[in-house]
């Protein structure tokens, strides 16, 4: 009994981008009358001192939106992977508002997880840091993020401001690279099954994980190239050759203009993307020289409800502070 | 550019049952002259004193079967993968002379390498290591022994005695194995090029190795499931599930009936198989309780001057290190 799909994905999962010419169902425009009711639950929520990130779903009264998350919800699991929320004012709210909205809408979304081991439930995306030093994690850049999936069934990324150019937001439907390899690399497919050593992965470590798993009847990815190659140097473990073909492989499938959704987020756009059926990926940019105006996005990590389960060789994984809870 | 061949293999080497089961052309009977030049060979080296192992191709006047072997070679090489030379009148030798006459052929067909770290050239296949001992290889025991490739470009099997019942040969032809997997199991292919821990018995720590190599326009297969899943546990590294697909797989298609060809060595039988092309396993048997009638085989490990060079991640072996003392 394989555990490997060997037929084609149907549906909405599969999608490249001529898909979306002329077909903007993907992106979801808040109404007057929604921020007026979100206005009204953040004066509340002030009003009762509710404050990021101590609170819980009943702080902020956000049960309004509930119809369209469900919604939302299903868009993410069963079909694209992703959409666009578009609309929040974002330039009339603090950094408190914000980060009381932005959490507020992931508590009703999902359970947001910790980003790293001081257990941050919103990460702040901004070229902050040294691109030189070893420890810099890309996202602290201004450098080109290669096309990867983060350790959560979900995640969001809220544009609070633009960079001067560049920055581009890139997506690629996991269902469709998984196609276009199943016709014509079938030969390299067991070697996404098969378990690598993700350097990024384990607390420290490098643990074991395939880039493909199927199970329930659904597909999941975990890839960020880097992190296989890490590990394996970690562990004195060579990629083989056709290891790193199958590898140059996808990242040239996923890189083919044909494949990618580009899209610039403007501030307050937040996009959510299912990390098992969505690679992203954003380009370079240049920033403003005033550190009041540099490009800086708020990053949300959501486990979700209805999320798919992977088989056992592709270890779930939602953030850093349920990470002993995963392993154990 | 691939490290994979992804077109089936054709010609010779892609052999399937039928295709040796009707037709003899493998076997190579020896005609009387070349027995009578073989025993005066042998009779002049005796005279001479030279004795197995300390013998060099000189010592032993086999030139006249140079043409044949010239065949044999290329037959190894670039044809079937395998052939059986018969007619060898074993019985009519002592053990000194049967050492003499196939290490002779040995030297004269390739460079003989050595088995096993204190580097015997001649090995000896019998029923005698226990088989619940944990330091005992399958081939001396009266287990069944599953198809396998050895570590050299070719391997030799002379038969000296039969076993009571059992102690069937069975060969299958890579290439053959190749395209089944390439027509019905594309999926897999990838997993056969990526490197596997492979523990060569007797030898220190696991070494990498792919079970497939494409290299120079030809393909080389390695192949004992029983040494990668030793080779991954002392590792420490667990096999993927789909990689024990692969290898479920691949085991699959080699018992094939369609695939392999069997065939039962009788005394004076010798069986040449080129370890890259072809996969050689034997059935389990009973012996003879009398010891001087059990089952008794002699291998050869040949290092060949035509043999295929595998790609860098196909480490090539050829045998193990002699000692210096050999």
């Amino acid at each position: 009994m394989t555990s490997m799909l060997k037929e084609p994905i149907t549906g909405p999962s599969v999608w490249v981008a001529a898909d979306f010419e002329g077909d903007d169902s993907w992106i979801n425009v808040l109404s007057d009358a929604e921020i007026e009711q979100i206005d009204a639950a953040v004066a509340k929520a002030k009003a009762a001192g509710v404050i990021y990130p101590e609170m819980a779903k009943g702080d902020i009264d956000l049960g309004f939106l509930e119809p369209k998350m469900a919604v939302w919800r299903d868009e993410l699991e069963s079909g694209r992977g992703f959409f666009l929320l578009r609309g929040l004012p974002i330039e009339r709210y603090s950094d408190d508002e914000i980060n009381l909205i932005y959490y507020g809408l992931g508590l009703h979304m999902g359970s947001p997880v910790g980003q790293n081991p001081q257990g941050d439930l919103l990460g702040t995306v901004m070229a902050v840091a040294d691109p030189t030093k070893k420890e810099t994690r890309v996202y602290q850049t201004n450098l080109y993020l290669p096309y990867h999936t983060d350790p959560s069934d979900v995640v969001g990324l809220l544009c609070v401001r633009r960079a001067k150019t560049g920055g581009m937001s890139s997506l690629v439907s996991v269902a469709s690279i998984y196609n276009r390899i199943l016709a014509e690399h079938r030969e390299l497919l067991g070697l996404y099954y098969k378990q690598y050593w993700d350097g990024h992965l384990g607390n420290g470590k490098p643990m074991l994980t395939s880039i493909f798993s199927y199970n329930g009847g659904k597909l999941s990815c975990r890839y960020l190239r880097k992190y296989y190659e890490l590990g394996h140097e970690l562990k004195e473990l060579p990629l083989s050759t056709v290891e790193v073909e199958a590898l140059d492989t996808f990242d040239a499938i996923m890189h083919a203009p044909e494949m990618r959704m580009d899209m610039m987020l403007e501030p307050g756009d937040i996009q959510f993307a299912n990390n098992h059926a969505a690679l992203h990926s954003r380009n370079d940019f240049e920033d403003h020289d005033d550190p009041a105006k540099m490009r800086k996005m708020l990053r949300l990590w959501l486990k979700m409800e209805g999320a798919r389960t992977p088989g056992p060789e592709f270890p779930t994984r939602n953030g850093f502070e349920l990470m002993t809870d995963a392993m154990s | 550019m691939s490290v994979m061949l992804k077109e089936p293999i054709t010609g010779p080497a892609a052999w399937v049952a039928a295709d040796v089961q009707d037709d003899d052309s493998w076997v190579h009977v020896l005609s009387d002259a070349e027995i009578a030049g073989i025993d005066a060979a042998v009779s002049a080296a005796q005279a001479d004193g030279v004795s197995y192992p300390k013998m060099t191709k000189r010592d032993v006047d086999f030139g006249f079967l140079e043409p044949k072997f010239q065949g044999f070679r290329e037959e190894l090489e670039s044809g079937r993968g395998f052939l059986l030379l018969r007619g060898l009148p074993v019985e009519r030798y002592s053990e000194e002379e049967v050492k003499l006459i196939y290490y002779g052929i040995g030297l004269h067909l390739g460079v003989p390498v050595g088995q096993n770290p204190q580097g015997d050239l001649l090995g000896n296949v019998m029923a005698v290591g226990d088989p619940s001992k944990k330091e005992t290889r399958v081939f001396q025991t009266n287990l069944y022994l599953p198809y396998h490739t050895d570590p050299s470009d070719v391997v030799g099997l002379l038969c000296l005695r039969k076993a009571k019942t059992g102690g069937l040969s069975s060969l299958v032809s890579m290439a053959s194995v190749y395209n089944e997997i390439l027509a019905h199991h594309p999926e897999l292919l990838g997993l056969f090029y990526k490197q596997f821990y492979y523990a060569y018995l007797g030898e220190g720590e696991p070494k990498l190795t792919s079970l497939f190599s494409f290299n120079g326009g030809k393909l080389s297969a390695r192949y004992l499931r029983q040494y990668i899943e030793l080779g991954h546990e002392q590792m420490g590294l667990p096999l993927s599930s789909v990689e024990i697909e692969a290898l479920d797989t691949f085991d699959r298609i080699v018992h094939d009936p369609k695939l392999r060809v069997d065939m039962m060595l009788e005394p004076g039988d010798l069986q040449f198989a080129n370890n890259y092309a072809v996969l050689h396993s034997r059935t389990d048997f009973e012996d003879h309780e009398d010891e001087a009638q059990r089952r008794k085989m002699l291998r050869l490990w040949l290092k060949m001057d035509n043999a295929r060079t595998p790609g860098p991640e196909f480490p090539g072996r050829n045998g193990f290190d002699l000692p210096r003392s050999v």
